[in-house]
């Protein structure tokens, strides 16, 4: 290991110039123009001095597919046509499904009330009624107040002079009849001698003597037995009789209790009748409600006791009052009301919980019990919104547990049950209402990210079928034609919308030019509303600081500014290591088999480029090449990918006629967390065929960009954050004016170069280069020309690829020769093999 | 209207039997009593021909409720009244836990009427259930207010008659209801000198109906009573001795409490 670093360290210290002929070395290309860096707004092609004199945007930009897509989703009929609106957060898909669905509900009538109410027949199943818009409100105001005029007119006809005195005629009659049969037994015991007496606990039979007085033990002895024989049968005979009297009073007792009740019933019907008639006269066009008034009125006459009985003392301590349980059966719990609307019904809910989609059932605690009754079921937003549009955040409802069960449960089953999730589960086994589920006619709309679509589609089988349409919202708008100044209307729209002082043409130019920069590409406007709101109010708010009356552009740096120095903590440090040599990134020299590279740290809400060093070495081997990051499981899929892709150009390039002779290993230096993505491979390729053809790298420059099996280089992503990252380190450690940053070509269209970048290349202190092909970019890094094959299929002996391939060559040779002499060795030790095992035998 | 001053008994009381006969009179006694700042007793009577029947061998008796026979013993008896006098006791404290009424409890051993009427004259005023009315039978309180039920006042010239219209009067106003009054007497003129003497007495208070019947005729008292169907009938205790066959014939037909005014 110590004498591959010297040769190095040797290699390092070797000029460029000494090691090839002058007509071997490349000078750099020209850098890509400052005017493709940054391409600024013109305040004065905007047309305006301040926002103050724009009227607005008011309709939706750059969204027509996803508009057009949420309009047929809303109006088209039939089952599983919702919409799942699909994009990044923050470019308006609440707002544009909002602002649509509000339009189309004026066009839709409002739609039925609901209410719950007591069923007679099943207590334990509460009957949904479904009534005009605003007559469940009166419904249950007029069972209100019949309940309460049933609580006077009933007590008031039971105390009626009339009742009581049929009542009592009753009694009378039961008493009279009892007296009667008594007396007859009387007389008859009196009849044959014998007194009937009032025992405390019933009757007697006492047997008396010729002076009408009873007998008395000695003069019962006294008689003859025959005489004494008579008398018990006598009073036998009469006991006999007496029985079969008391026996019938229950029957008598019950038939009593019968005529009691129908008069009980007489009397109610009469107290309710002429009250339940005015409400069937009220409600004789809906035929539902008249049932269910004619079964309120059955059930008050049957249980007319409960308008009659006095509170019991227990009631009064604990039960809260007066006031009946039992007549709670008669109330009316409003469950939907839409009462005073004027169109369909549409609601965002936030938070899409089991209970807030399907309703509850609420609970009352009593005296250490929790108890609950028809009015205590609550609705949720799929009854409210029940025959207009409900929207919902897919991730939300995907959270929460069992929520989007339980959404396309109600989808697919067209009616929304009210049950609490531990019955749906087979988890409760206590008694609680069932109530009768409410026909479902729903639009939902579902705001999601795309990565939560395609996982939805491709696992959930019902997703397809329940979501038919999908409104996918564009993140960037085309910046041609008249979309600049429909997107600056749009910008004092939100200006207006949040009420912020007046932006200066300048500052609007400025926003419009970060709007570039979010868009990634330099012909495009972000759609990234809510990201430009928070900039609009930040930039307002830097100007309040400052006492400013206008928003202008300085202010709108100043908000950039600040957002970013808010959030660099973490690159100021990782900066101040590469400064100070901690993080080891070269950025004047050369060295063969190291390339500056360049990464992207995404912090959520701050990215920022970060340079690393990528070193590579070779060695004798069977072409294989160790990708050091996934050998140790640091490295994503697509940089695997990246370093497979990059051996098989090796390969492919110089391995044609013999075999790729060469171990590699490539290594992201001084990383410790994990490196996914392959816009490294470039940098990973130069530095392999720097480490091969033991070509000095020089470090001023840091490469980006992926590479093809052919050898094109590709689009990466974050190239303006690369480009910055590089030139923030080559700053601090010192500008030399040879420094740059070589980036993919089809990526020169994506720069917006932060201002005192592009002020740096226009100073000619750095540079930023265009590379199509890998050849372009080893020739820039090194200096050395690439080469290409002549005619005879050979490189240029002195190229980059003459040199990488006559290395080759000699690895493939010397790996030959080895093979040889490995064979001789293997066949010589197969051949003494046998006496040696012989030898060994004898020994 | 000048309002005349509560005059009259300084001790109620109210028989009660074996059967408990007579408990259903209770709450009107008790609310008469804290009216008149009398006291209240309830004098629960023993019937003797029970002593003797449980002497002998045959003796059963028949549950009220079920019917069932079982033999009876005079223990079994003293059991029985024992158990029905702390009922009488427990239901006069009730009856009293409201009032500031002094109340007691007598028990006597005899006929349940000769007991009663040998009473009456030592009390102001004496609750009798009739014989007739069987123990147990859901009634109304005398003084519940049931119309057109009235307060039935028996009477006559002299002052226990003067005392019962009174008391009559007083009741049927307790109890919200019409006051019935029957002249005592035995001929028409009579009859009217005793309606000029009664309504004297009223001073117009009150709804008010007279009827008469001849005191010699028990059995037209009888009827007079009961034509109306009374609540509550007064006799003054001068027509209710021992040897009174009108009171004898009003507790044998009547289904109603009796009062006896002394």
């Amino acid at each position: 290991m110590r004498l591959v670093a010297r040769i190095v360290l040797l290699t390092v210290m070797q000029p460029p110039s000494s090691r090839g002929a002058p007509n071997d070395m490349k000078a750099r290309p020209s850098p890509v123009p400052t005017e493709k860096l940054f391409h600024p707004c013109d305040p004065a092609s905007l047309g305006f001095e301040s926002t103050t004199e724009l009227s607005g945007h008011d309709g939706v930009l750059g969204q027509d597919r996803a508009l057009d897509a949420v309009h047929f989703g809303t109006r088209i009929g039939g089952d599983g046509y919702n919409v799942f609106a699909l994009g990044t957060p923050g470019t308006g898909r609440l707002t544009v499904v909002r602002r649509i669905l509000a339009k189309e509900c004026e066009g839709r009538p409002v739609p039925a009330d609901w209410c719950y109410v007591h069923n007679f027949q099943e207590a334990n199943q509460p009957m949904a009624l479904r009534l005009p818009s605003g007559r469940a409100v009166e419904l249950a105001a007029d069972m209100d107040q019949l309940v309460e005029d049933l609580t006077t007119t009933i007590p008031s006809a039971f105390q009626s002079e009339e009742y009581q005195r049929r009542a009592e005629k009753l009694e009378q009659e039961l008493s009279d009849r009892r007296s009667e049969a008594l007396n007859e037994v009387t007389e008859i015991a009196k009849q044959r001698h014998v007194r009937l007496l009032h025992t405390p606990e019933g009757f007697a039979f006492a047997p008396l003597n010729d002076d009408d007085a009873i007998i008395r033990p000695d003069e019962f002895k006294k008689l003859p037995e025959a005489d004494r024989h008579l008398i018990e049968q006598t009073v036998e005979d009469l006991q006999r009789q007496l029985q079969r009297l008391i026996r019938q009073f229950p029957a008598w007792q019950k038939e009593q209790r019968e005529k009691l009740k129908e008069l009980d019933r007489e009397i109610a019907r009469f107290a309710v009748g002429h009250l339940i008639d005015g409400l069937l006269e009220r409600y004789r066009d809906l035929p539902h409600v008249v049932r269910y008034l004619e079964a309120v009125e059955k059930n008050v006459v049957e249980n007319v006791k409960d308008f009659r009985d006095e509170p019991s003392p227990e009631r009064i301590l604990f039960g809260g009052g007066p006031k009946k349980p039992e007549l709670t059966r008669y109330r009316v719990n409003v469950f939907v009301d839409h009462s005073g609307a004027k169109c369909a019904p549409f609601i965002y809910e936030d938070l899409p919980a089991h209970g807030h989609l399907v309703g509850r059932i609420e609970h009352h605690a009593h005296m250490g019990t929790l108890t609950t009754d028809f009015t205590m079921i609550k609705p949720g937003v799929l009854h409210k919104a029940n025959g207009g549009f409900l929207v919902l955040d897919a991730r939300k409802l995907l959270m929460l547990p069992f929520a989007w069960e339980t959404l396309k449960r109600a989808l697919r089953a067209r009616e929304v049950r009210v049950e609490p999730l531990e019955r749906t589960h087979g988890l409760l086994s206590t008694s609680a209402p069932e109530p009768e589920p409410i026909p479902l006619d729903i639009k939902v709309v579902l705001i999601g990210d795309r990565f939560l679509y395609y996982l939805l589609h491709r696992y959930d089988p019902e997703f397809r079928d329940l979501f038919k349409v999908t409104a996918d919202f564009e993140e960037s708008l085309q910046n041609g034609g008249d979309a600049k100044s429909s997107y600056v209307e749009l910008l004092a729209s939100l200006i207006s919308e949040h009420e912020l002082m007046p932006f200066g043409a300048d500052a609007i130019a400025r926003v419009i030019e970060h709007s570039t920069r979010l868009a990634g590409d330099a012909e495009k406007l972000s759609l990234h509303l809510g990201r430009m709101s928070e900039l609009l109010r930040e930039s307002n708010h830097w100007a309040k600081e400052s006492g400013s009356e206008r928003v202008n552009r300085d202010h709108v740096q100043k908000a950039l500014d600040a957002r970013v120095y808010r959030s660099d903590r973490l690159r100021a440090h990782i900066y101040e290591a590469i400064e100070h040599g901690t993080l080891r990134i070269d950025t004047e020299g050369s060295r063969v088999g190291q390339v500056n590279a360049l990464s992207v740290l995404d912090l959520g809400n701050f990215v920022f480029g970060q340079p690393s060093r990528i070193t590579a070495t070779t060695r004798l081997g069977e072409g294989k090449i160790i990708d050091i990051e996934r050998e140790t499981e640091l490295g994503g899929r697509f940089h695997s990918k990246g370093v497979l892709i990059l051996s098989n150009f090796l390969a492919s390039r110089f391995a044609q006629k013999v075999p790729l002779s060469v171990a590699a290993s490539l290594v992201f230096e001084q990383s410790y967390g994990m490196v996914d993505g392959d816009s490294a491979s470039v940098a990973e390729l130069c530095a392999l065929l720097s480490a091969l053809g033991n070509i000095p790298i020089q470090q001023q420059l840091a490469v980006t960009g992926s590479i093809n099996q052919l050898g094109d280089v590709q689009a990466i992503g974050g190239v303006n954050q690369k480009v910055e990252g590089f030139y923030d380190v080559c700053k601090a450690k010192g500008l030399t004016g040879d420094q740059g940053v070589l980036v993919p070509a089809s990526n020169v269209r994506h720069l917006m170069l932060r201002p005192d970048v592009v002020e740096a290349v226009q100073r000619g202190e750095f540079a930023v280069y265009a590379v199509e092909r890998i050849d372009d970019a080893i020739e820039i890094l090194s200096g050395v020309t690439a080469g290409k094959r002549g005619k005879d299929g050979k490189f240029p002996p002195r190229s980059v690829n003459g040199r990488v391939d006559a290395h080759l060559a000699e690895l493939a040779q010397q790996r030959a020769r080895f093979g040889k002499s490995n064979r001789r060795k293997s066949n010589r030790s197969k051949s003494n093999g046998g006496k040696s095992n012989r030898r060994k035998k004898k020994t | 209207m000048k309002r005349r001053t509560p005059t009259g008994p300084r001790r109620v009381t109210v028989v009660v039997d074996t059967s408990l006969r007579g408990l259903g009179a209770l709450e009107a006694a008790a609310s008469l009593a804290a009216r008149r700042q009398a006291s209240l007793e309830a004098l629960f009577v023993e019937d003797a021909a029970l002593f003797q029947l449980a002497a002998l061998p045959f003796a059963r008796e028949l549950d009220r409720a079920s019917g069932a026979v079982r033999p009876m013993s005079p223990t079994h008896l003293e059991g029985g009244l024992r158990a029905s006098l702390n009922r009488v006791r427990r239901a006069v404290d009730a009856a009293v836990a409201q009032r500031p009424v002094p109340a007691s409890v007598r028990v006597a051993r005899g006929h349940y009427v000769e007991v009663a009427l040998a009473a009456a004259p030592s009390v102001d005023a004496l609750f009798i259930w009739s014989v007739r009315h069987v123990a147990g039978a859901r009634r109304a309180s005398p003084l519940e207010a049931v119309e057109p039920r009235p307060v039935c006042v028996l009477y006559e010239d002299g002052e226990t008659g003067n005392r019962a219209l009174d008391l009559g009067l007083e009741l049927a106003e307790l109890a919200n209801t019409p006051l019935r009054v029957v002249l005592l007497c035995e001929s028409s003129t009579d009859a009217e000198a005793l309606r000029a003497n009664a309504e004297a007495r009223l001073s117009q208070r009150g709804r008010v109906m007279f009827g008469r019947a001849s005191p010699s005729d028990p059995a037209a008292v009888s009827e007079a009573v009961g034509a109306v169907g009374s609540r509550l009938v007064l006799l003054p205790q001068t027509r209710a001795g021992t040897a009174s066959p009108l009171a004898a014939k009003l507790l044998e037909t009547l289904d109603c409490p009796i009062v006896l005014v002394s």
